[in-house]
């Protein structure tokens, strides 16, 4: 234990070195400074557990000298030797910043070294609690900024809703110095709510917020209280609003949609009956006085036949003739009536069979010329089968109808690439077309040929168009005069399925 | 057989006419026995006696227009199916119409034939008479009161 002396009287020094120097217990190591502006500059040099510090004659500095060296050297222990009688002295001492006084008279070996070992004892357990102290100075300044730095206002609320502490992000919250937020009614969460909402002033805009609270009960310095921590949630709630009309507002749209649709649907069903209805009265009313004009004309020549000249007859076969050719227009209306209304049920078809069926059944009905057809092996497409081949019907019936005057006829069934979906087509070395009429072939009634040179009606290819229109494709025609047509389809590629 | 008749159920008297003209072809117009539309018809099934001479029973067959005001030739066929003096009756229908949904609804409803009526005359004649010849000779009819 290394003690400073500071001690003017030289005997006196000795025997106090000699005193401390019996003791047992500790192990004294003594340096002596003879006057006080010495013993700070030991000090300053070298550190000491403490000061023995003589006071006992009255020329020394007396108390000042405590003053000063406490001052000095705060945690440093100083132990003052007084003379006898000094009692005003001593407590002057301990006010400076002593830790005991002894009169010098009294102050045996054990003693002195008693003092000594506690003086340097007590500085070593205040040593430590100043440590801990800090330590706790520290985790307490950790602890405030957590709570400072926090995005969340936090709030500490007494058990009637005053707010008793607030940080920076509540002073942040609702747009007031803290100072201002201190003892402020805040209120309390209602019974078991743990989560709610407040209503907010927000300070930037001065605009009405939301922020979400949360509660929990705790204890403040002592009493119980709540700690309430409060996010500004006004955009959130904002989002959520905004999208709770728009869903609103697209629900009603969808409503809305669905009546129009609905009521469209409607219109076109009643539309579809009266269609029916027409096709209906066509087939049946127009039919019937046609029939009966007919009837009655050949009633005529077979009752009056002999009545009637030449004349007469060619009259009668006219009328017949006219009657039925608006029959078979009538026909093809109702064909083309029917084309358009009826309800497509796709199939995977061979159109390949299905051409060689269709072509095998026109030339049972046809003359018996001599016919060269070439049909591509596995043609495959998807659609109605029905409608499909009521089409190859009208392009082979036409292909054979305009080969008529060719002494050899040829017609040829196949599929081009045509960009996404094949092309099919049918072509023959018949009487072909101008190509500059070629967009007036798919209209109904529309012909290019004379009723002379080839029987029809004009609504054949109006109804082959009208059903590759219905499966999403497309028709069109390449021509030339006397040398031929192909006609070509698609039936609407990967939307066609 | 020989008092077997046929029933024309037909409004429109061109067609009656031609009817009957082409059963005439035949010899066979004194077995006709014609009502101008759907309620006469049924007046002569089944309330007999609105029409001249005596009631000489079922008729072999009844030649049935489809399209006719008031009762029309499906309607006739429902009664005449649902009564049962004339439930087994032969009805063959006899129509303009080439309508699906006609040809559907009289097989639904029991119709023993259905014959679109030809455009061209001798075609209709021939018709006529193939349903005559067929229904009042060949055909075996139901037995009576069934």
């Amino acid at each position: 234990m290394k003690i400073l002396l500071v001690e003017d009287s030289q005997s006196d020094a000795r025997l106090e070195i000699e005193f401390l120097g019996e003791s047992r217990t500790v192990d004294f190591d003594i340096t002596r400074a003879e006057r006080l502006h010495t013993a700070i500059t030991i000090l300053d040099r070298s550190r000491f557990d403490a000061v023995l510090l003589d006071l006992s004659f009255p020329h020394t500095e007396g108390v000042e000298a405590v003053a000063r060296l406490s001052r000095r050297f705060p945690n440093m222990p100083i132990v003052v030797l007084t003379g006898a009688d000094a009692a005003d002295l001593a407590i002057q001492a301990i006010r400076a910043g002593a830790f005991s006084t002894l009169p010098k008279a009294e102050a045996d070996a054990s003693l002195l070294a008693r003092v000594l070992h506690q003086a340097v004892e007590r500085e070593r357990v205040l040593e430590e609690l100043r440590r801990k102290d800090q330590d706790l100075q520290a985790a307490n300044a950790s602890l405030a900024e957590l709570v400072e730095k926090n995005a969340d206002a936090i709030l500490v609320l007494d058990k009637e809703g005053r707010i008793l502490f607030a940080n920076e992000a509540a002073s942040r919250l609702f747009g007031r110095r803290l100072q201002d937020l201190l003892d402020v009614q805040f209120g309390l969460p209602g019974a078991g709510d743990i989560v709610t909402e407040v209503e907010i002033v927000r300070p930037a805009s001065q605009e009405p917020g939301y922020a979400e609270a949360r509660f929990v009960e705790l204890i403040w310095k002592g009493t119980e209280g709540y700690l309430a921590t409060l996010r500004d949630i006004t955009e959130r709630r904002r989002a959520e609003e905004t999208l709770k009309t728009l869903n609103a507002e697209l629900a009603e749209a969808k409503i809305g949609l669905e009546r129009a649709v609905a009521y469209r649907t409607t219109e076109l069903e009643a539309a579809n009956a009266e269609l029916e209805a027409f096709s209906y009265s066509v087939s049946h009313d127009l039919m019937a006085p046609l029939r009966s004009m007919a009837g009655f004309c050949q009633a005529l020549k077979e009752d009056y036949g002999n009545a009637l000249d030449e004349q007469a007859g060619d009259y009668i076969r006219r009328i017949v003739a006219a009657s039925k050719r608006m029959a078979e227009l009538i026909d093809d209306l109702l064909l083309l009536s029917r084309v358009s209304r009826r309800p497509l049920d796709r199939d995977t078809i061979d159109l390949s069979v299905l051409a060689g069926d269709v072509l095998a059944d026109l030339k049972e009905s046809g003359s018996g010329r001599d016919i060269d057809v070439a049909i591509a092996p596995e043609l495959t497409a998807i659609g109605d089968r029905t409608l499909i081949r009521t089409v190859l019907e009208n392009l082979l019936g036409n292909a054979l109808k305009y080969s008529g005057e060719r002494s050899k006829v040829r017609i040829e069934v196949g599929v081009v690439a045509n960009g996404g979906s094949p092309a099919y087509f049918v072509r023959d070395n018949g009487a072909g077309f101008d190509m500059a009429y070629a967009d007036k072939l798919f209209k109904p009634f529309q012909r290019l040929h004379l009723e002379s040179e080839f029987a029809g009606t004009g609504i054949g290819l109006a109804s082959v168009a009208r059903i590759v229109q219905r499966h999403g494709g497309s028709v069109w025609a390449e021509g030339e005069p006397d040398k031929g047509a192909t006609f070509f389809f698609t039936l609407g590629g990967e939307e066609g399925r | 057989m020989s008092d077997a008749r046929i029933l024309i159920v037909e409004d429109s008297s061109d067609d009656q006419m031609l009817i009957l003209r082409a059963l005439k072809k035949r010899k066979l117009h004194d077995k006709a026995v014609v009502a101008r539309g759907g309620d006469e018809a049924l007046e002569y099934l089944f309330a007999a006696g609105l029409h001249d001479g005596p009631d000489q029973g079922s008729p072999a067959v009844v030649l049935l227009d489809v399209n006719m005001p008031k009762s029309n030739g499906l309607d006739v066929l429902a009664k005449i199916r649902s009564d049962a003096r004339t439930r087994h009756m032969p009805v063959v229908m006899f129509t303009s119409s080439r309508e699906e949904s006609d040809v559907v609804q009289s097989y639904r409803l029991g119709a023993s034939s259905f014959v679109c009526k030809p455009f061209d005359a001798d075609a209709f004649y021939d018709a006529v008479a193939q349903i005559a010849q067929y229904w009042l000779f060949l055909n075996e009819p139901p037995p009576t009161s069934s």
